[in-house]
């Protein structure tokens, strides 16, 4: 079942001579529950297209289409509800409010939403994230891991249908990514959530169901590695 | 130009905003400072000129010099200017309209002496041959006696002395002598001199030597330096080149040097005081002392301003300056390119806020000289208008550079101790600790999360704020104190000029002599529109309880019972007064003069101020008697402590509310009883001597211009103690304008200084913002819609803004308990604050706190999340 739909999407930065297209003609679908990596060099394009689905960035031209919605045809309030409720993001630079200890950052779609979290699944998400004994902790008293870890639980504290990851390892050694990576994995089989994650390692890349590559701002290919 | 100054402007150009709003607070700062420095000088060159227009542009005169000792004075390194005057004294005006206007008064003046002594041409021109003249205007206004231009007069010139032989110096007013018969004649004569023929050429404004109690119409000549013989005298009036004090020997050595003593020379006082020249010097010093205190203020709260600009700088470019340091940048380096900053902020605000500054004070001067000049009583051509002097610019040049390098300095020695590391750590995120962020559970739950968030920013930026708070602080401590001064004295000067009929009143004490005759000198000044000569006693009369009003009832108490002792003042009034005063209230004057029965009119109207329970002053008018036409009381002429006093008769022949001139509205506890002065010189006839002493006489007067009324009055009764003169009208305009004009001042001080402080505020704030670009966008990103960030920005601006006034409040209500108590007492009022002064205070705090915030946010609202997060906040 289609859960994912993007449809000829473009990204221009600048115009005439010095434009540069960072995504060019982009169109693909991603079923519910599949796990998609995106493989491609430096300025390829891809984390632009992550955040573009996302909802954080707008495209030139193009839809998307998350559960059947175009998602920016949606107002402000709309979209950043969407955000709020359908997608969790989770970025390189962890971006985690300072003021908020970990528990509050992580619940924080739902503080958003003035909705209470449920204790208990709180706690298990936190027990997950190997985070327990931190919960009372602000991000700067926290390592690189632990913080990616709090950003990981953010995105995954509503249970989004869609998980977007823009190279969460990338600013980690290989154990915590692997550690990362394994626990996306968990609540991707888990929830059946879709997963979309970004990555500069092949290892990485070869335990998804199937890899984009992009180059350019273009699909260079699109293989499907497990079913 | 060097790495560090180009990295430091395009640090400038980067925050073109808060570059902005900085150079704004310079400019304001430097036309603050200009301004009172300006305002300053035109001030002092305002008392100047109005000095050389009533005494004439000279330093010291020395007289009568020889004619072949000219040269050693005019050109004596110590001179700067030097006319020649000629004195030649007094001729008789035969047909003299007014009794103390007799003479003419001639001098002559070298051609450049007419303006230098300020001669101010009416009509015709100004002698120009030996044989012309031109004369005061007051000879036809004063004497009557109508000149043409091109008429002969033919004068005896001389000196003025006593009959017995005694010299009368220049400028007294007639002497008067009284004969056997109690009649005044003339008692004095003119010694002539000389004869000589002129021709009038012109008229003039009164000169600065005729007074208008001289005895002489003035009167200038032509005098020709070349036509002096030898054996010629003149007076030389000079100006010093170098003014300050030593001109009060190098003047008197000089007229030694010119074979004249000390005693001849005599200084323009008037004049040398304004600039500042004279041997103890309070005016001066005074102004001085106030412009500093305000200059002061001015610096205080601009280098609040600007420092924090250059403290955000300064933090902002931590990691540029770290970096720079870590490729090898010096300490000296980094500080400068703080001064640098500086430097540049200061080029382009100093000159603008200069510019701004003089235009600023021209049009307030030009708006607030009709003002000022009602209460500072200057000549009538010299008005307040802006003076620009080089010292002045310069002095505010330097004061503002001074401001914007105290400024400077702390952010720029923080500058040049930036380390490399500091360019890798976040040293602000790394001290904060949970506690640091902790709030109560309840701002959640009641006002939400985004009160939550708001109020953990708060907290977490606490020093960063703290000075921004202290300038909201500022300037509603400022605002406040100034509002509740301004309401208070506007309490005060409603009551204090209530019910004065007169313009200005002339009184005297008892041991003045010749009263008659000062009366009838002033009635006879030219400006006095109406009189009434008035003399009046207080004492006392026994009523009975139906006798007295309620309300005289309600204040006094019986002295026993059913009886009560009240005040009364017995007034008499001149008589062409008393008639028109008899006829206004419907009565016969003429009934009035029969000492047997003597009989007066009764002035029943009482007018109080009172207080009830502490509320505020109310104003109380009505009857004090219950006296009807032809009843008749007892009237006890006070008499120290004897109580057994010997009592008059005395019927009331009408009863009224009407006043004559000079008489005010009583109290509750008495009345006024208007006679004749024929009445009143039978009662007070038998008085004892105490009693005598007591009776009180004064002229009153009314005019169109009382300043020039009473700068006559004050000339024509120079050096009379027993002389007092009260101008009522120019008291009332003067506190009225006073008050507007400490309005203008003070608001406008206190509008300006407001606006450095929101310049701070915005400052702070917006850069607050600036720097939190990205976790906004983090917000944004995870589902804050645009309306809980709203929500967010306008609990933080509240919180913000409810800081300032945790702190201004109490300290405002406070000041505003001091004045309260410090004018109890002038006048006792309960304690109040000025609400709607601070509810609008609370407001504007509130409202340009969250103004600001918007503003900022403006943009951050529309900005894209992904930019907003790549930003690395280099």
């Amino acid at each position: 079942m289609e859960l994912l739909r993007v449809e000829n999407l473009c990204k221009t930065y600048g115009s005439g001579e010095t434009a540069v297209h960072a995504l060019d003609n982009v169109s693909f679908s991603v079923g519910k529950g599949e796990f998609v990596a995106v493989v491609g060099s430096s300025g390829s394009g891809k984390s632009t297209l992550l955040h573009i689905i996302g909802g954080v960035d707008c495209p030139t031209s193009g839809r998307v289409f998350v559960d059947g919605t175009n998602i920016y045809t949606l107002n402000e309030s709309k979209l950043a509800i969407f955000r709020r409720r359908q997608v969790g993001l989770i970025y390189q630079f962890y971006n985690l409010i300072p003021v908020l200890d970990v528990e509050e950052n992580i619940t924080l779609p739902l503080l958003l939403d003035a909705r209470c979290p449920d204790k208990a699944q709180l706690d298990e998400l936190l027990g997950m994230l190997g985070l327990t004994d931190r919960r009372k902790h602000l991000p700067n008293q926290l390592s690189g891991g632990q913080q990616q870890r709090v950003s990981i639980g953010r995105a995954l504290i509503n249970s989004p249908a869609l998980m977007l990851a823009d190279e969460p390892t990338g600013n980690l050694d290989s154990k915590s990514s692997a550690d990362i990576i394994s626990l996306l994995r968990a609540f991707n089989k888990k929830f059946h959530q879709t997963l979309i994650l970004i990555t500069h390692d092949h290892d990485i890349a070869l335990q998804a169901d199937r890899i984009i590559g992009i180059e350019d701002g273009r699909i260079m290919k699109d293989e499907v590695i497990r079913r | 130009m060097n790495v560090m100054k180009s990295f430091t402007l395009k640090s400038l150009r980067r925050n073109k905003k808060r570059t902005v709003v900085t150079i704004i607070g310079v400019i304001i700062s430097a036309a603050m400072i200009t301004a009172v420095a300006g305002f300053f000088t035109s001030f002092l060159n305002l008392l100047q000129r109005d000095a050389i227009e009533s005494s004439g542009n000279w330093h010291a005169v020395i007289k009568d010099v020889n004619a072949e000792d000219f040269d050693t004075v005019i050109y004596d390194t110590a001179v700067d200017q030097a006319v020649l005057g000629k004195d030649l004294g007094y001729s008789v005006l035969r047909t003299s309209e007014n009794k103390y206007k007799q003479y003419i008064y001639l001098r002559q003046y070298t051609k450049s002496g007419f303006d230098r002594m300020s001669v101010r041409l009416v009509s015709g021109r100004l002698p120009t041959a030996l044989n012309e003249v031109a004369i005061s205007e007051s000879i036809g206004k004063s004497a009557g006696i109508k000149y043409r231009i091109g008429d002969t007069l033919d004068l005896e010139l001389g000196r003025r002395e006593t009959l017995d032989g005694r010299v009368i110096a220049d400028n007294q007013s007639l002497y008067y002598e009284m004969d056997d018969n109690g009649n005044q004649t003339i008692g004095e004569r003119i010694v002539t001199e000389s004869t000589r023929s002129f021709i009038v050429v012109g008229v003039i404004a009164r000169p600065t030597f005729e007074y208008s109690w001289s005895a002489g119409c003035g009167a200038v000549g032509y005098l020709d330096e070349t036509a002096f013989s030898p054996y010629d005298a003149a007076d030389i009036y000079l100006t010093a080149s170098k003014l300050d004090r030593s001109i009060f020997n190098t003047i008197p050595a000089l007229a030694e040097k010119a074979g004249k003593t000390a005693d001849d020379v005599e200084f323009n006082t008037n004049l040398l005081r304004d600039y500042g020249v004279v041997e103890n010097d309070n005016l001066h010093e005074f102004l001085t002392g106030f412009a500093l205190v305000l200059i002061v203020i001015i610096i205080i709260a601009s280098v609040s301003l600007i420092y924090n600009a250059f403290a955000i700088s300064v933090a902002e470019r931590s990691k540029q300056l770290g970096l720079l340091s870590s490729v090898g940048a010096t300490r000296r380096q980094k500080r400068n390119s703080v001064f640098f900053e500086g430097f540049f902020i200061g080029v382009i605000g100093i000159p603008l806020g200069i510019l701004a500054g003089y235009g600023g004070m021209a049009v307030t001067l030009a708006a607030i000289a009709p003002l000022l000049k009602s209460v500072i009583n200057t000549s009538s051509d010299v008005t307040l208008t802006l003076v620009v002097t080089p010292l002045s610019i310069v002095a505010a040049v330097v004061l503002s550079a001074l401001t914007i390098f105290i400024s400077a300095y702390i952010p720029a020695r923080r500058a040049s101790r930036i380390t490399p590391i500091d360019a890798i750590r976040q040293t602000e995120e790394v001290r904060l600790t949970r506690k640091a962020v902790k709030t109560s559970r309840l701002t959640r739950k009641v006002f939400g999360f985004e009160a939550d968030v708001a109020l953990k920013n708060l907290k977490r930026s606490r020093k960063k704020y703290r000075a921004t708070v202290f300038s909201l602080v500022v300037s509603l401590v400022l605002f406040l104190t100034v509002s509740t001064y301004a309401s208070m004295a506007g309490t005060l000067s409603g009551a204090t000029y209530d019910g004065y009929n007169y313009d200005i009143g002339v009184t005297y004490s008892n041991n003045m002599m010749d009263r008659a005759d000062m009366n009838d000198r002033i009635a006879a000044l030219d400006l006095v529109e109406s009189h009434t000569e008035t003399a009046n006693v207080s004492g006392t009369v026994r009523l009975e309880a139906k006798q007295v009003s309620e309300y005289t009832r309600r204040f006094q108490q019986p002295i026993q019972d059913g009886l009560y002792d009240l005040g009364m003042t017995l007034a008499s009034v001149d008589d062409d007064t008393f008639i028109s005063y008899a006829q206004t209230v419907g009565a016969d004057a003429e009934e009035f003069y029969d000492i047997e029965e003597p009989r007066g009119i009764l002035i029943n109207h009482a007018q109080d101020y009172y207080t009830e329970d502490g509320k505020y002053l109310k104003k109380l008018s009505g009857d004090v008697l219950n006296l009807r036409e032809g009843d008749t009381l007892a009237f006890a002429a006070a008499d120290g402590d004897d109580a057994s006093a010997k009592t008059t008769e005395l019927a009331v022949g009408a009863v009224t509310y009407e006043r004559p001139m000079g008489t005010l509205i009583q109290s509750f506890y008495a009345s006024t009883l208007v006679v004749t002065e024929a009445v009143f010189n039978a009662v007070t006839n038998d008085f004892t001597e105490d009693q005598t002493r007591s009776i009180q006489h004064a002229i009153y007067l009314s005019t169109g211009d009382d300043q020039r009324l009473e700068r006559q009055l004050g000339e024509l009764t120079q050096g009379t103690e027993e002389i007092s003169i009260h101008n009522i009208r120019s008291a009332a305009r003067a506190e009225r304008n006073i008050s507007v004009f400490l309005g203008v001042f003070v608001y406008g001080f206190i509008i300006l200084i407001s606006v450095i402080c929101i310049a701070n505020i915005f400052n702070t704030v917006s850069t607050n913002i600036a720097l939190r670009r990205k976790e906004f966008a983090m917000l944004r990103s995870v589902g804050m819609t645009p309306k809980s960030f709203n929500r967010m920005i306008r609990f933080e601006s509240i919180f913000y803004g409810l800081k300032g006034l945790l702190y201004g409040l109490p300290i405002s209500v406070a000041i505003a308990f001091l004045l309260h108590n410090m004018q109890q007492s002038v006048l006792s009022t309960p304690f109040t604050l000025a609400w709607h002064s601070y509810a609008f205070a609370i407001l504007m705090i509130l409202v340009i706190v969250f103004a600001t915030m918007l503003y900022a946010t403006k943009t951050i609202k529309k900005e894209n999340i992904i930019n907003a997060l790549k930003e690395d906040g280099f």
